[in-house]
């Protein structure tokens, strides 16, 4: 007989018989059921009559059983439609020819899972009272705490030896561990940073993209501005620039702005074109730094005046000829950055 | 009369089954109709596994099988043996007792 007709009559004969078992625990319930299950399933592979024929009534059956198995019987509690669905559809699994094969390797991992929820427990309790992950784990009082914790949880195993009261808060703990499980896998192999670790390297991803947008020197500085002379040192203003395929030479992306340091940044003017659209690409830029005071709150805005530079001793014309302004904060040398 | 007589021997009559071979239930129901108790039922033998397992008698274990579903299997261990033993001298005696009885007094 096909696996499948087998499945079915399995299945209807345990959908008869479970509301008979309703009163005992959950653990306890699945254990008789999968039990249950593997006897209706070997009397179905021997037998083609209908398993109601064959053993009698299930509730016949159930009380031959629990009478033998020394469970008591309790006053049977009435089911709503839900758990009715889910009772329905926990027994179509249970009587599925693949069912005991998954049970067994769920068997198997037992105790995998008892060392892992150890581990995650005692991790996700460290977290909540002594805050990041690395100092839990990557302390001695941490591992050994983890150690103890395993080796607890290897102890209550599936929880059979807890009493009833403890068991539905044990399943709560289960669920937690559970739960924590995937998150925790996520934040350990993402080198174990804590949010504000996290938030910290998000900073900084994003600050690296940020510069990898940007025109940079050799020695990876930023490059702020441009700020272009003669070759006979005279400053220029307005010159439009561009790189080696035409594009508008930026120093930085549309809508980034500037760092300058810790509590201030370089704010730009653009000019705009006919269409009140920013020039990007007109140097010098006409920049301001923001200024903060973080003792006062308040925010001063000063124009960030060009740079002290130094020209080529070739071409000067004359010696006594002093360069441009010399009042700059900004480091960057005249040197035109690189084509990119 | 024969189903009310096993419900006090059925864990005797288990336990002897396992010291020949470690069974699953099925096999269990099986050996016991084979020996002749054919009104043992499913039902009572697994319970009564489930018992026995449950007071530390029996141990178990899952029998992965290529052809059909992985099995539990159960077998005894020494608490289990002990009280084979045990269950052993009660019946003998009782039996002795029981024949004297239905004998007129000769054993």
């Amino acid at each position: 007989m096909e696996p499948t007709v087998h499945a079915d009559r399995v299945a209807d004969y345990l959908a008869e018989l479970r509301p008979h078992l309703d009163d005992l625990g959950p653990s306890e319930r699945a254990e008789v059921l999968d039990e249950l299950t593997d006897a209706l399933r070997e009397v179905a592979a021997e037998d083609d009559r209908p398993l109601r024929e064959v053993l009698g009534p299930p509730a016949d059956y159930v009380a031959a059983y629990r009478a033998s198995a020394g469970l008591e019987t309790h006053p049977s509690q009435s089911r709503g439609g839900l758990q009715t669905q889910v009772a329905t559809m926990s027994d179509t699994v249970r009587a599925q020819p693949w069912w005991p094969h998954v049970r067994a390797l769920a068997e198997l991992l037992r105790p995998a899972w008892w060392t892992l929820r150890g581990g995650v427990l005692a991790v996700l309790l460290g977290w909540i009272l002594l805050g990041p992950l690395p100092p839990v784990i990557a302390s001695l009082p941490g591992l050994l705490f983890i150690t103890v914790a395993v080796a607890v949880s290897m102890m209550v195993g599936d929880g059979r030896r807890l009493s009833r009261g403890l068991r539905v808060a044990f399943t709560g703990v289960n669920v937690l561990a559970a739960l924590a499980v995937l998150p925790m896998i996520n934040v350990a192999t993402s080198g174990g940073s804590s949010g504000w670790d996290a938030g910290y390297q998000a900073g900084l991803d994003e600050a690296g993209a940020m510069g990898a947008g940007q025109l940079a020197k050799p020695s990876g500085e930023l490059v702020t501005n441009i700020h272009p002379y003669t070759r006979d040192g005279e400053p220029l203003e307005d010159v439009l620039l561009f790189d080696g395929s035409g594009q508008p030479l930026r120093v930085v992306p549309e809508g980034e702005t500037l760092v300058a340091g810790a509590n201030n940044d370089i704010e730009i003017d653009y000019d705009r074109d006919a269409d009140g659209q920013p020039i990007t690409n007109l140097y010098p830029l006409r920049q301001f730094v923001l200024e903060y005071d973080d003792a006062t709150g308040d925010e001063t805005r000063r124009p960030r005046t060009a740079p002290a530079v130094v020209l080529p001793p070739a071409l000067r014309t004359d010696a006594s000829e002093a360069p441009a302004s010399e009042t700059a904060a900004d480091a960057a040398p005249a040197a035109a950055p690189s084509e990119p | 009369v024969e189903s009310q007589l096993l419900k006090g021997v059925l864990d005797v009559a288990v336990l002897a089954v396992l010291e020949r071979r470690d069974s699953y239930g099925y096999d269990v129901v099986r050996q016991l109709r084979e020996a002749g108790l054919t009104q043992v039922g499913d039902a009572s033998v697994y319970g009564t596994l489930r018992r026995l397992f449950k007071l530390g008698a029996l141990k178990t274990y899952v029998v992965p099988s290529d052809e059909g579903p992985h099995r539990k299997y159960y077998g005894l261990n020494a608490v289990g043996r002990d009280q084979l033993e045990s269950g052993r001298k009660t019946w003998q005696a009782f039996v002795g007792a029981m024949s004297v009885v239905l004998e007129g007094g000769t054993t």
